[in-house]
């Protein structure tokens, strides 16, 4: 499991890396538009992530929480 | 009746949104108000209708605020409550957040606290969050810490009150890979203390029938009271021509009651002229059960806890969003109405959950959205 979450990072880090690059202000057009935002549409997205808080052992670490017999 | 209960309730959201949008500090420089209605409806019998109002504003040059508000009015008669021989449940959750931050000049320091409540259960949390802009803002670093301090109640028992604290930390690393491309990398640890069970769900044991008057020996769920739990996120942005891009984002979760989930999600989204956008979403999600979790239980379950969660049974799930966005300039300074619809079909399917084997679920969500320049 260690091994794997190891090889795992380190390939993401070893992506991000090579991708690095230093970008002017002035070449930022594409990436100020609001569909290159990563977060977009949370504010969209709030009622489904909330119930998927309900419904999924792994999701909402961290988020709001609620609803203790966690039945809806 | 309960219609127009609902529809008075999102009115009276979106006027609060309004009225907050117009007085939320006399010298605002920018206001940023919206209110949001979501439901939800599935096969599990469960319906939920929740509006939400926020408002965020930029008080001086560099300190801003926000306050939102949310309620959940949900209507029940799953499994859950099917098993424990109840009639369908009626609950209201309301929900009140309120931050603020400081912009420096690469950094910017935030802070928020959220109160959570209902009949049988009570959340205060807090969050505060570093984010650091470097290399010419080509990366962004964040670092929040969050925590929370919950009580878990009972319906009927006035006296029933069990603690469930948490505390954890969230790191985001936001990279410019290009001129059209944008990376992220993220990792997220939490620690729970305190009662993690449901203090409604039984479970049968030496049998497989259900706790609803057909198992002859039921006792109380139960579950360790610590839990550790991480995530892994990487995701991925890439801009194709002036309308179009498409996003991956992937998620690996795991935690000490053995859990594990892998979550991809694609997406592509469309600009239809200056003001319109539309994007379609896809979401794959699947776990494996927790290590105490056995769809049935002998005698002496040695398993040492016992449990009927469904959310720590082995599942996976198919979701397909589609949203559409439009946009209206009303000023020349730069106000703008905004509206967005989203609706998302989603498939849940269980392995070895005694008594439901799926759910189907549809989702919508409207959102109206004022911004003041």
């Amino acid at each position: 499991m260690t091994m794997r979450i190891q090889t795992l990072l380190g390939c993401c880090l070893l992506t991000m890396c090579l991708g690095c690059s230093t970008i002017a202000p002035y070449q930022r057009e594409t990436l100020s538009r609001p569909d290159m935002a990563m977060d977009a549409q949370s504010e969209l997205q709030f009622g489904e992530e909330h119930a998927r808080n309900y419904r999924e052992g792994s999701s909402g670490a961290g988020r709001a929480r609620g609803g203790g017999c966690g039945c809806n | 009746m309960e219609v127009v209960v609902r529809v008075r309730a999102s009115l009276v959201v979106f006027a609060l949104s309004l009225f907050a949008s117009g007085c939320g500090g006399l010298s605002a420089e920018l206001v940023d108000a919206s209110a949001a209605l979501y439901t939800r409806r599935d096969t599990d019998e469960t319906s939920i209708w929740s509006p939400r109002a926020r408002v965020a504003g930029q008080v001086e040059e560099r300190v801003e605020l926000e306050a939102a508000y949310m309620m959940d009015a949900w209507t029940s008669a799953s499994i859950d409550i099917r098993t424990s021989a109840t009639q369908a449940v009626h609950e209201l959750r309301h929900e009140v957040e309120a931050g603020a931050g400081y912009v420096f000049d690469t950094a910017t320091l935030s802070a928020g606290y959220r109160y959570s409540i209902e009949n049988d259960y009570w959340s205060h949390g807090g969050v505060t969050t570093l984010a650091l802009d470097l290399a010419e803002r080509n990366t962004t670093l964040a670092l929040s810490v969050f925590g929370a301090l919950d009580t878990v109640g009972k319906e009927g028992d006035p006296r029933y009150e069990r603690p469930l604290d948490s505390l954890g930390a969230r790191f985001t690393w936001t990279q410019v890979s290009s001129e059209d491309g944008l990376m992220q990398l993220s990792w997220e640890t939490t620690y729970l203390n305190g009662f993690q069970a449901s203090p409604y769900r039984w479970v049968a044991l030496g049998s497989d029938e259900l706790c609803a008057g057909a198992a002859p020996y039921c006792v109380p769920e139960s579950a360790p009271d610590q839990r550790f739990r991480h995530a892994l996120g990487a995701s991925y942005r890439h801009a194709l021509g002036a309308r179009t891009s498409l996003g991956l984002g992937y998620r690996f979760y795991f935690d000490s009651w053995s859990l594990q989930s892998h979550t991809l999600e694609p997406d592509v989204s469309f600009r239809l002229g200056k003001t319109i956008e539309l994007k379609a979403d896809y979401r794959y999600y699947t776990q494996g059960a927790a290590k105490f979790y056995r769809p049935s239980y002998t005698e002496d379950a040695d398993t040492g806890y016992v449990t009927r969660d469904r959310k720590l049974s082995p599942m996976y799930s198919h979701a397909l969003g589609l949203a559409y966005g439009q946009r209206w300039e009303v000023t020349d300074e730069g106000s703008a109405l905004s509206l967005a619809l989203r609706g998302a079909v989603t498939t849940y399917r269980y392995l070895e959950y005694v008594g439901l084997t799926h759910v189907e679920a549809l989702e919508l969500t409207g959102l109206l959205r004022f911004e003041h320049l």
